[in-house]
């Protein structure tokens, strides 16, 4: 079970698979952009 | 022949040819006229004849609260009402608020009447979604177009004249963007202006709460009432003109984006050539990209957001909406770096933006690249982007004014000015300077849907 499934299960939320895909996805997109702006920042820094 | 503006109304208030009952009952008339447009989640019939009756009566006696006393004004459903629960579109279950709201408190010392609480996209967050409890409010200009959110029922029902203003709240946009699809004025103050006080939190540190209105003397008025002690007034210098105003154009991101709809960059050349034209100086400028501030900004938003209703979701998942909690749930995989980095960003680009709003006295650009897209492309909880240019002016704190610049297709577009932190008397001095020179102002949909 990955971390944001994890979360998920924590937060009683069973969605169907569909549903569970898009959520993940979600976060994931968030976890990527802090990421993205994580390099912006090393290079202003 | 356009409609009576709020001074207009308290003219004829005190001139006593007309009544605030009157006034009260002509504004329940046209909510029920407009009824399908969906812009009110609830009227309150009863305490708005009762308030008016009170009003009426005080004003016989003398007493005179000023401007707003006995005007009609929607209330977002973000915001608390004492009495009643803050639902906010939502079926997650609601106590009814024990006190009002603070700004809602201002109102009504000001004598405002509150006619009732407006449609909101559920908890402020996305939409439209039509498997909510009650439907979205509709586009006066195009039912098949959506409003635009959060504060979707506050534009709506000044667009359709039910009333000439109405509270928002805005953390990414939510009180400018329906603005502009609606075709009204939104007004997004300075950070810290208006209390949050008996406000629904999103994301605390990016909430703001503002008036929606038919012209920007109506939000500067509206937005002087709700403001704490010792602000400017935003109406200190309205009908001062453009001429000596310095504006800075940052037409690269409009431009740049293919988003972009070309009419809507035509309509902010268009209003870049009014301003001038009425005495301001425009130029070119250059701000930091586009896409920092708002991957910044909806990092944080998304995490407060997912902060302020983890436990809610704990106990009442199966209550949200599919595209509400798909949205909350967002930030829930985003740690305390993340977090410390999307603030080091604000940090670095509110700093640009202050340095160059000590350059130029306003910045003009786009409120949303595009006007109102088809409902139909949300159906089904479907995620769809609509560009918009307002989530800097939240993470940064400065006020920002959206007006109308135009008409597309028989669809508004919205532009939106942005001045130093606190300086809303020369934002909403250029916006009323841009309304004496255009006519954008004064169009109107037709009223109530067949």
């Amino acid at each position: 079970m990955t971390t944001l499934e994890k979360i998920l299960t924590d937060l009683g939320i069973r969605p169907d698979p569909d549903e569970k895909a898009r959520v993940l996805q979600g976060a994931k997109e968030d976890q990527d952009a802090a990421r993205k702006l994580a390099a912006w920042l090393a290079r202003q820094r | 022949m356009t409609d009576p503006t709020i001074f207009d109304l308290g003219a004829a208030l005190r001139a006593g040819e007309t009544s605030a009952l009157e006034l009260t009952q002509a504004a329940l008339a046209r909510a029920s006229d407009n009824a399908p447009l969906h812009a009110f989640a609830d009227l309150f019939e009863k305490t708005a004849i009762s308030q008016a009756i009170t009003t009426d009566a005080a004003l016989a006696m003398g007493q005179d609260l000023g401007p707003l006393m006995g005007i009609p004004i929607g209330i977002k459903d973000m915001i608390d009402i004492a009495g009643r629960p803050t639902r906010a579109a939502s079926r997650v279950p609601a106590s009814p608020a024990l006190t009002d709201a603070a700004c809602v408190a201002r109102l009504r010392t000001a004598g405002a009447i509150i006619l009732g609480a407006t449609q909101t996209y559920e908890f402020a967050t996305v939409g439209p979604d039509e498997s909510l409890a009650q439907p979205p409010a509709r586009n006066p200009w195009n039912p098949d177009r959506i409003t635009g959110g959060s504060s979707s029922g506050s534009a709506v029902a000044v667009a359709a004249g039910i009333v000439r203003v109405a509270l928002g709240t805005d953390t990414g946009g939510s009180i400018r963007s329906p603005s502009a699809y609606c075709g009204v004025v939104g007004l997004k103050p300075t950070k810290g202006r208006v209390p949050n006080d008996g406000v629904l939190p999103l994301s605390p540190s990016l909430d703001h709460t503002g008036p929606i209105a038919a012209t920007v003397a109506e939000a500067a008025l509206v937005l002087d009432t709700l403001s704490n002690p010792g602000r400017k007034a935003a109406s200190g210098s309205l009908t001062a003109g453009a001429a000596g105003l310095r504006i800075g154009y940052p037409r690269h991101w409009i431009a740049d984006d293919p988003a972009t709809d070309p009419a809507v960059l035509k309509a902010l050349d268009d209003a870049a050539s009014a301003l001038s034209l009425a005495g301001a100086s425009i130029r070119l400028v250059t701000l930091p990209d586009y896409d920092m501030f708002e991957t910044a900004g909806a990092l944080i938003l998304d995490a407060e957001a997912f902060g302020c209703h983890r436990d809610r979701i704990r106990e009442h998942a199966a209550h949200y909406g599919v595209p509400a909690l798909r949205s909350l749930l967002r930030g829930m995989g985003l740690n305390r770096d993340d977090i410390a980095n999307a603030w080091e960003a604000a940090q670095i680009l509110g700093a640009r933006l202050d340095e160059t709003l000590s350059q130029v006295d306003l910045l003009l650009t786009a409120t949303t690249l595009a006007p109102a897209p088809p409902v139909a492309a949300f159906r089904g909880g479907r995620a769809v982007w609509t560009a918009m240019r307002t989530l800097p002016f939240n993470l940064s704190g400065h006020p920002a004014l959206s007006l109308p610049c135009g008409l597309t297709d028989g669809l508004p577009i919205g532009m939106q000015l942005i001045a130093a932190k606190g300086a809303e008397d020369i934002l909403c001095r250029a916006g009323h300077a841009f309304e004496d020179a255009t006519d954008h102002s004064l169009q109107r949909p037709a009223r109530a849907l067949p």
